[in-house]
């Protein structure tokens, strides 16, 4: 117990002791506020524009759902993750800042939460027993079944790990090639090459609004597919 | 020794080969079938930038290896 409060503890040293990594929330919440009182029915520019992406979000996740109620259920939350991953990829854009989520802890929490509510769901649909039992596919010799069981139990487990790395390593790997590209001013002999090495980064830092916005969605996606394979499990 | 530096090299190069030739594919894919029906051309689309930011997922585990061989 000592050391759950323990990291508690941290954890609120960690929240209180460090204002800069909460104080981009500040001015987007204050943004949004005014961007959500000016929505009505008939939608001005902004608006149509977050229509754009909801709509297709919509379209993406709408067929993962088989009832409406699950569907109403669970569509805010998978709109908050791809909302949240987006503004922490889109940081790392500004100069001089990290994106928080080229940090393996962070995408790793996040991806321990998902997998967390997906079981979670899976438990509390199917019971725990038949949850298990579920795991591995109907229809095939229960001494296959036993077999396939572990095998199951890793692939289980490997879909948080994977869901981590990969937005972690894109948001790294986007950075790093920044640095490395424009580290080469410093060692290349002659100043000819600072044009080209910007010009270079400039189209990087287009492709970066691109990579942000395609990891934002598939981390969404990843995780909606997640908990829509464990509510409907065994009846497809 | 510095083979960690040779180690890192040789794999980043056999993964980007292999994305390359998986992203190659994706794409080839997705243009024969957006110029069979361009009716479907938008969520083709779509589906191929899932499908290429996938394969591209797998370069970069490769990439966080190497980042992790040359830190030791």
């Amino acid at each position: 117990m000592q050391s759950l409060f323990g990291i508690i503890d941290n954890f609120f040293q960690y929240v209180f002791g460090h204002p800069d990594s909460l104080i981009f929330f500040v001015p987007l919440l204050l943004i949004s506020f005014v961007v959500i009182n000016r929505f009505g029915i008939i939608p001005n520019k902004l608006q149509s524009f977050i229509e754009v992406i909801f709509e297709f979000l919509e379209s993406q996740f709408k067929p993962l759902f088989k009832e409406e109620a699950h569907y109403k259920q669970w569509m805010p939350f998978f709109l908050a993750i791809f909302a949240y991953i987006l503004i922490l990829n889109m940081i790392g854009l500004i100069p001089r800042l990290e994106a928080p989520t080229s940090d393996i802890w962070l995408t790793g929490s996040m991806a321990l939460m998902i997998f967390i509510i997906s079981t979670f769901i899976g438990i509390k649909h199917h019971g725990p027993i038949r949850y298990f039992i579920l795991l591995t596919p109907s229809g095939i010799p229960s001494a296959i079944r036993l077999i396939m069981f572990p095998i199951e139990l890793v692939s289980m487990l490997a879909k948080p790990f994977s869901l981590a790395v990969r937005l972690y390593a894109n948001m790294f790997a986007g950075h790093t090639i920044i640095k490395t590209i424009l580290s080469l001013t410093e060692t290349f002999p002659s100043k000819l090459i600072l044009p080209l090495d910007l010009s270079v980064v400039v189209v990087l830092l287009g492709f970066e609004v691109f990579v942000a916005l395609i990891q934002a969605f598939i981390f969404a996606y990843l995780s909606a597919i997640y908990i829509a394979d464990n509510l409907y499990m065994g009846d497809h | 020794m510095m083979l960690q530096y040779l180690g890192a090299a040789i794999g980043m190069g056999f993964a980007s080969l292999g994305g390359a030739i998986g992203i190659g594919l994706v794409a080839s894919k997705a243009i024969e079938s957006m110029a069979r029906q361009p009716e479907q051309a938008n969520s083709l689309r779509a589906t191929m930038f899932i499908g290429i930011a996938f394969v591209e997922a797998t370069v970069l585990y490769t990439l966080v290896i190497a980042f992790i061989l040359i830190a030791k």
